[in-house]
């Protein structure tokens, strides 16, 4: 894939450094509320998978759109929406890479 | 957890679940409350307290407030503490949990507790809309993900895992909805084969149409009290034996593995509690909004090992006349998904179980199950109940 990877801005406790996709309000670990943005780069590997069909009347000029749990570095994980072209099919432990990020969250294509 | 006297059901009540037309939400509930109470042969100017589950009768039907609404219609006394509780699809489940709690502690010797929902007055989408508000709406609720999409990532992930086929996540479909073609309860009571399973449209891959329970209007009740007066009420109380009540994940992406640990924590309390081993258990209602969640739930609950549930299905283990009979009534699956009512449905189930007068009877049934899962991993509830024969 041609595209330019995009980095990801991670929540960072200011505190104990525990790393968390954003937003977070409240280190868990140790209670600190004082967070800043990390980047990490958008690359990692499908954890699993799926493909919306009947959606929320928000989304239903959407369908049908795939969608996979992404396991990034350091084993955090966040939910993406996927870019497929046509010959492409999702599989567990693909490689996958963060395209960009809107108001549907994350999007991601296999690399 | 310190038990301080032991609690049993002496009165269960129930609607049918289905498209219920001219059934507003306040006469679901109302009614299956006062076969309740009516079952249990109590002076309903004993209820001390009610406690009612619902999740999104608010969002579909308007309606708010409904456990102090329902308690003057059913005639309850003025002094009733009312409170309905909110656990998505664990609502009636947390509801039990409640009620069994504040008798268990002392606090209360009679309480109503019950679920409901109505569904059928609004469109696919607006359904899958409300039920959506259980997800994590600063973390996953924008993405597009829906709890059928939730439980179709956990379906591809336990079939990475453990090599489950897609055939035995539709045999649970077809096991349930043989089951209740028996049920004058359920929704749905017509059997459907494997082929019509598999060849069914897809909904969330891999998950297809008959691999989902459909949506219903519903309402359950139970009324429990201390077992040392259940005997002057009911010819056939049903001791709650343990009660857990879990927490999992807000987000999909949280899942540790193809498992929910609400489920494992719920179950792990009250196993404990009753002193007894998920092999001790005679027949289980289990929370199958999906088919595979059927078959994580009796991995989570411990009656197989992980990776084991597929198989066991394939294997008949769970059929009526299986190792574990699950969903006898027909499940989700087939009775409907009245959200907030399901809790307190398979409760009624599994007390006529316990009570020998199930459609489907499982032989000599002593030791009973009762599983609810809310939202997509996030909360759980295990009830173990005990009948006496």
């Amino acid at each position: 894939m041609q595209t330019t990877l995009q980095n990801i801005g991670v929540d960072k406790c200011g505190q104990c450094g525990k790393l968390f996709i954003s937003p977070a309000y409240v280190c868990g670990a140790c209670g600190s509320e004082e967070f800043r943005t990390e980047q990490i780069p958008g690359r990692g590997t499908i954890y699993t998978h799926t493909t919306i069909r009947v959606a929320p009347e928000a989304f239903r000029d959407q369908v049908p759109y795939p969608m996979a749990v992404v396991e990034l570095a350091h084993g955090l994980r966040l939910t993406a929406r996927m870019v497929l072209k046509k010959e492409e099919t999702m599989e567990i432990g693909h490689a996958v890479g963060c395209l960009r990020q809107d108001e549907a969250g994350y999007w991601f294509g296999i690399l | 957890m310190i038990v301080m006297r032991s609690v049993s059901i002496i009165g269960v009540g129930t609607t049918n679940f289905g498209i219920l037309e001219g059934m507003t939400i306040k006469k679901l509930a109302s009614s299956a409350c006062n076969r309740a109470i009516l079952d249990a042969k109590l002076d309903r100017g004993n209820i001390q307290a009610f406690f009612l589950g619902n999740y999104i009768g608010g969002i579909l039907e308007g309606q708010e407030t409904l456990a102090p609404i329902v308690a003057c219609e059913i005639g309850l006394q003025k002094n009733v503490a009312c409170t309905k509780v909110e656990g998505a699809c664990c609502s009636a489940g947390i509801a039990l949990r409640q009620g069994y709690l504040l008798i268990a502690s002392g606090v209360y010797d009679f309480v109503l507790v019950g679920g409901v929902e109505k569904m059928s007055g609004a469109s696919t989408a607006k359904n899958t809309e409300a039920l959506a508000a259980g997800m994590d709406k600063d973390m996953e609720g924008y993405t597009g993900l829906t709890f059928p999409g939730y439980f179709g990532l956990v379906a591809n992930r336990h079939m990475y895992e453990y090599g489950t086929t897609i055939e035995q996540i539709g045999m649970v479909s077809v096991k349930n909805r043989k089951n209740a073609v028996k049920n004058p309860r359920a929704r749905f009571r017509k059997e459907v084969t494997l082929e019509e399973v598999l060849h069914s449209r897809l909904v969330t891959d891999p998950l297809k149409l008959f691999d989902c329970c459909p949506i219903a209007d519903g309402a359950a009740a139970a009324v429990l009290c201390p077992t040392e007066m259940a005997r002057s009420f009911s010819d056939k109380p049903i001791e709650i034996l343990g009660s857990g009540h879990g927490l999992g994940h807000s987000t999909s992406y949280a899942m540790e593995g193809p498992s929910c640990t609400a489920t494992v924590f719920a179950a792990k309390e009250a196993f404990q509690m009753a002193k007894i081993q998920p092999s001790d258990v005679d027949v289980a209602e289990i929370h199958d909004c999906f088919t595979i969640a059927e078959i994580v739930d009796s991995e989570d609950i411990g009656f197989f090992e992980r990776g084991k549930g597929g198989p066991a299905v394939e294997e008949g283990l769970t059929q009526v006349n299986g190792r574990i009979p699950i969903n006898t009534s027909g499940g989700l699956l087939s009775k409907g998904h009245p959200v907030g009512a399901t809790g307190l449905g398979q409760v009624y189930e599994i007390v006529r179980q316990l009570r020998g007068e199930h459609e489907n009877q499982v032989q000599n049934a002593e030791i009973g199950l009762a599983m609810n899962l809310g939202a997509s991993g996030l909360v759980s509830t295990v009830t173990i109940l005990r009948g006496v024969h």
